[in-house]
């Protein structure tokens, strides 16, 4: 589903050039859902952002669903995210002027999709991770397990085949935390989705199909 | 989509209220500069009630009357000899109003007093001598009556057009058609009442109009080669199609040739039939129209440019602010073209507040400076005829005034709001969402 | 300090473009309005010399031809002449009426003036001739620089003909001599082959607050008989003829001009001629300065200056309540360290002002390269240094002013934050 090969990311500034990520060559096959650990800095962000296709590499290539994502230009990146890749933040991201609703809706807005599938759509996922009655609330009138599930559903509102989390726990208490890694093991069995999570959370990586480690830029595990 | 666009906007400016309220004082205040200019430049230029031909006005002012032997000239305006024979000719246009010029009559005809026989009321008014086809050209509302005549206008018989105001303050009623009337203790009868003309129409307003036949000041230099030819009047000319100006200016001076002939004193000269705009254009600033154009555009380019920059700043803040969602949007598959769009029209939701608002700042701006804006020029006030300007519905409320005020909110949107939109859209998706 | 807030500011330097360049724009337009106000306020509190208090003017006119009443008079005939001079009598013999002035196109507040010229050795003047009866510098209340009384001056008054006398005003003496005591010092007038000598200097006196030029006056002595001799006048020509009048202190009431006119209405018509208006000279002053074009250009520049002002308030206001709202971890971690909540304030307020400074100085340069191209009107004051700089720092100060009104609000908001909340925001 996901390959990389000999991916490479050096940071240039005038004085300082710092590697990110070093001959990283990694496989993520179609279902499965892969965790990836490692402390702060040892670029485990930079992978999945460039897996997001929402940062680009050095040097290497990425290939994603079978098809070669180096060289896109900004539209055909934009478009590939929006029908094959969804995103789960650490800090939830969303649209505090919008309402809940407003902001599931927010992928299928760059498709050509009526307003009334629209709300469709994600009606259904709003029920799917249980939010149905929040619906016309605004994101600072939600609790933070809330405004993840809800950012979950958007995630998972244009039918993406892989979803894509950055320490989704990360800003939750353990409670919070434990229904989200729920959902997100209800996506990856029940619908087949492929999950790449970023954790600092051993318990939660046990969980996961499979883990790899980084350390300063590199493979380890 | 924009449905969604619109009801974040609203939820937007609802959470940062004083940054809205800003941001609509900004364009409201921008936009009410722009618009005094629209507005003005609309009074004068477009057809207004009775002068509804400004697009098809060109006149004929100076008229100069060289002496044989250069023994001197006459600089003046038409003489009603000059009228009678050169302009009465012309076949081009569809009609030739000939009027008194307003800012001669003080130093020709004095200070002029009307009375009504058995009142007391005797004010002092603001008279103008006109020909029948007058009546032709600009469009009058007869309140009673009718305009005088081509007869009476030919035998210079004493009729009067009065306008409702004046007929209330001499009569204190206004059906007097037929009733007489001491014009500077000349009998006069009235043919007519008229609804009060405003200012704005320069070319016809006045208290009171007579045949200019009737007038023995101007009438005394029929004979006269010299003031008979330069002397106060104007040709308020009416074409058939604007582009006939210069098939007019050919003819005149054709019959200005002809005219020569006849005179053995001297000869006369003058100018080329000058359109409605031009003539108002230039007597704007007293410049002449190239310079006037190119101050104005000066002016109202200052006008956009400090507001534009003003709200660019306050856009760049706010985008700034609003950096992650963007991120947000990329993520999930936003194109920029998509995004710029939805910048693009939450500010026009922003400024259309801005801009009734500003429409409406505008018209009061327009009421209290009017004098100073709408008035013939600096002559004009001084005659004391600048007091009468007043502003009907119809020359605010149109659809070429609200069409130039959603133009002005577009070019100041587009000027506003691009610049740090694409800054903000421009940047890297990773650092906006770290941002 | 400034040091500290200029390294803020370049760090912020993008979100501070567009201030800097809406106060760059703003700053030029400004220096150039506040010249011209400055101008105006200099021009106008320069003395205009005519004290117009219980002064009337009334209005002659004639009947026209076509007037049934209307009286044919023979070519030549003195007839109309002694018409006028009748109602001036009767003006007169008012018992309200103090003096009664004549002049022919010599009012102050009108656009009619009759030019001349003076030389001395090769510089030649510009000057307004007036005609005037000696009774007229009473009406007005015009001495002589040197202190003598009206009465005095007009006594002086040379006739049109063959006198080698002239009058002048203290302008004359100022721009000619370069001092006023130039009584016998002598002049040559128009086409004169012959000097004259100066016989008296007036204070001095202009057309009105706005003039620039006619402070430049020679005065003649106005007779009717004289002047109609020379100009071959017709009845017509003698409404130009212009008759004023003060009236005894503590007559003047409001409608007091009107007053007269009712009451003398009857007796002031002589043949053709009658008096067909009693005005006030203070309101005739106000009506002349209200319908100038200075005054309307004025008003004009007063509303566009206002304009810009307010678009910088809005854009600084703007500005800084989002730097606020973005900055409150730092102004949070500035207080943990001891900064008092007026010093954030002041932070605040002092960034704005240097922004300002800051743009003031490339604003300055285009001001004086304007300058330089001689964009700057010398009517009033020569453009120079004092001039240039009192303009710059006036226009500092208004914008300092709006700045400082701008910025109060967003900065005592940081300054009310609390510093364990604010560094929250981190």
């Amino acid at each position: 589903m996901i390959t990389l090969t000999n991916l490479e990311k050096i940071y240039r500034t005038k004085e300082i050039e710092t590697v990110a990520l070093e001959n990283v060559n990694l496989t993520v096959n179609k279902g499965e859902f892969l965790s990836i650990m490692g402390p702060s800095g040892c670029g485990k962000s930079t992978l999945l952002n460039i897996i997001g296709l929402l940062d680009s590499p050095t040097s290497g290539s990425v290939e994603i669903a079978g098809t070669n994502t180096v060289n896109m230009n900004d539209k055909q990146l934009a478009t590939f995210r929006n029908q094959k890749l969804g995103f789960v933040f650490q800090s939830f991201h969303l649209i505090n002027s919008l309402n809940v609703l407003d902001n599931v809706e927010l992928p299928l807005l760059y498709r050509k999709v009526s307003a009334k599938e629209r709300r469709a759509a994600a009606e259904a996922v709003l029920e799917k991770v249980g939010l149905s009655h929040r619906m016309r609330h605004f994101p600072t009138q939600l609790s933070g397990g809330q405004c993840q599930r809800v950012a979950i559903a958007r995630a998972i509102v244009g039918n993406p085949a892989i979803i894509l989390a950055d320490e989704p726990t990360g800003n939750l208490d353990s409670k919070m935390g434990a229904e989200v890694m729920e959902l997100l093991h209800k996506l990856n069995k029940e619908d087949g989705r492929t999950i790449v999570m970023v954790t600092h959370n051993d318990e939660q990586a046990k969980q996961t199909s499979r883990t790899v480690r980084f350390f300063d830029g590199r493979q380890v595990m | 989509m924009y449905k969604q666009y619109l009801r974040q906007a609203w939820q937007l400016m609802k959470q940062n209220r004083f940054f809205s309220a800003v941001y609509i004082i900004g364009t409201g205040l921008a936009i009410s500069m722009v618009m005094v200019m629209a507005v003005v430049y609309h009074i004068r230029t477009a057809n207004i009630a009775p002068e509804v031909n400004r697009d098809r006005m060109c006149y004929v002012t100076n008229v100069s009357f060289n002496m044989n032997d250069d023994k001197g000239h006459l600089n003046s305006c038409v003489g009603p000899r000059f009228a009678k024979e050169v302009m009465y000719n012309l076949k081009t246009p569809e009609a030739v109003a000939v009027a008194t010029m307003t800012q001669m009559m003080p130093f020709t005809v004095g200070d002029v007093f009307m009375q009504a026989p058995g009142h007391d009321e005797a004010p002092k008014v603001s008279l103008m001598g006109c020909n029948d086809q007058f009546w032709r050209v600009y469009a009058f509302t007869f309140e009673e009556g009718k305009p005088f005549t081509e007869a009476d206008f030919q035998s210079g018989l004493p009729r009067a057009v009065l306008t409702e105001s004046l007929s209330r303050k001499l009569f204190r009623k206004t059906e007097v058609t037929g009733q007489t009337v001491l014009i500077n203790d000349v009998k006069y009868i009235v043919s007519g009442v008229v609804a009060d003309v405003s200012g704005v129409a320069s070319d016809v307003c006045a208290d009171v109009w007579i045949p200019y036949t009737s007038m023995a000041v101007i009438m005394n230099k029929m004979a006269d080669e010299k003031e008979g030819s330069a002397n106060i009047l104007v040709a308020n000319i009416l074409l058939r199609d604007a582009d006939d100006i210069g098939l007019l200016k050919d003819e005149l001076a054709q019959e200005v040739k002809r005219y020569n002939t006849t005179l053995t004193e001297g000869q006369v000269t003058c100018n080329d039939p000058v359109s409605y705009v031009d003539q108002m254009v230039g007597s704007l600033l007293r410049m002449d129209v190239k310079q006037t154009y190119m101050t104005l555009s000066i002016v109202l380019l200052l006008f956009l440019l400090v507001p534009a920059l003003n709200l660019s700043g306050l856009n760049t803040s706010h985008m700034q602010d609003r950096i992650p969602e963007i991120g947000v949007r990329k993520a999930f598959g936003a194109p920029r073209g998509t995004l710029m769009s939805q910048i693009f029209v939450e500010n026009m939701l922003l400024m259309l507040p801005g801009g009734v608002a500003g429409l409406l700042f505008s018209y009061v701006l327009v009421f209290l400076f009017r004098n100073l804006l709408l008035s013939s020029g600096v002559f004009a006030m001084q005659m004391g005829t600048g007091g009468s300007i007043f502003l009907s519905a119809g020359m605010l409320l149109n659809w070429e005034v609200f069409l130039y005020a959603f133009v002005v909110c577009l070019v100041l949107n587009l000027l506003s709001s691009m610049v740090p939109a694409w800054r903000a859209v421009k940047v890297n998706i990773t650092e906006a969402l770290n941002a | 300090m400034i040091k500290h807030i200029l390294k803020l500011i370049w760090s912020q330097f993008r979100s501070n473009t567009w201030v800097l360049a809406e106060l760059l724009v703003v700053f030029v337009v400004l220096w150039f309005m506040t010249d011209y106000f400055l101008m105006q306020g200099v021009l106008m509190h320069r003395p205009v010399g005519y004290k117009l208090d219980n002064v009337y003017q009334a209005v002659v006119s004639l009947r026209s031809s076509d007037n049934p009443s209307f009286i044919e008079y023979e070519e030549g005939s003195e007839e109309p002449m002694r018409n006028l001079e009748r109602i001036v009598e009767r003006i007169r013999q008012h018992p309200d009426v103090e003096v009664v002035g004549l002049s022919y196109y010599s009012l102050p507040y009108t656009h009619s003036n009759i030019g001349n010229g003076v030389w001395r050795d090769s510089t030649r003047l510009n000057i307004r001739y007036m005609l005037v009866s000696p009774d007229y510098f009473r009406v007005f209340g015009i001495g002589s620089i040197l202190g003598g009384s009206p009465e005095e001056l007009g006594a002086k008054l040379p006739g049109m003909k063959n006198t080698t006398d002239i009058v002048i005003s203290a302008g004359i003496a100022e721009t000619l001599f370069g001092r006023t005591d130039v009584i016998g010092s002598e002049l040559y007038s128009g086409g004169d082959s012959v000097p004259r000598h100066i016989v008296a200097v007036t204070e001095p006196v202009r057309n009105d607050e706005y003039s620039i030029g006619h402070r430049h006056v020679a005065f003649g002595l106005f007779s009717l008989p004289e002047l109609a001799g020379e100009e071959e006048m017709v009845e017509e020509d003698l409404t130009n003829v212009q008759i004023t009048f003060r009236t005894r202190p503590g007559i003047a009431s409001a409608d007091y001009a009107g007053k007269f006119l009712r009451e003398m209405k009857r007796q002031l018509m002589a043949g053709n001629l009658w008096v067909s208006d009693i005005r006030s000279y203070q309101k005739v002053r106000a009506d002349y300065l209200a319908n100038s074009p200075e005054t309307g250009s004025r008003k004009l520049f007063s509303a566009l200056g206002a304009f810009f002002l307010v678009n910088v308030f809005l854009a600084v206001i703007g500005t800084f309540w989002f730097r606020v709202r973005r900055r409150r971890s730092e102004l949070g971690l500035r207080m943990a360290v001891g900064s008092s909540r007026s010093g954030i304030q002041g932070l605040m307020i002092g960034e704005g002002l240097l922004l300002l400074t800051l743009a003031m100085l490339p604003a300055l340069l285009v001001c004086l390269n304007l300058v330089w191209m001689d964009v700057l009107s010398t009517t009033v004051m020569a453009a120079g240094v004092g001039r240039f700089l009192t303009v710059s720092l006036l226009t500092w100060s208004v914008l300092a002013f709006v700045i400082f009104l701008a910025t109060w609000y967003p900065s005592r908001k940081a300054s009310r934050l609390e510093p364990a909340e604010a560094l929250h925001y981190e």
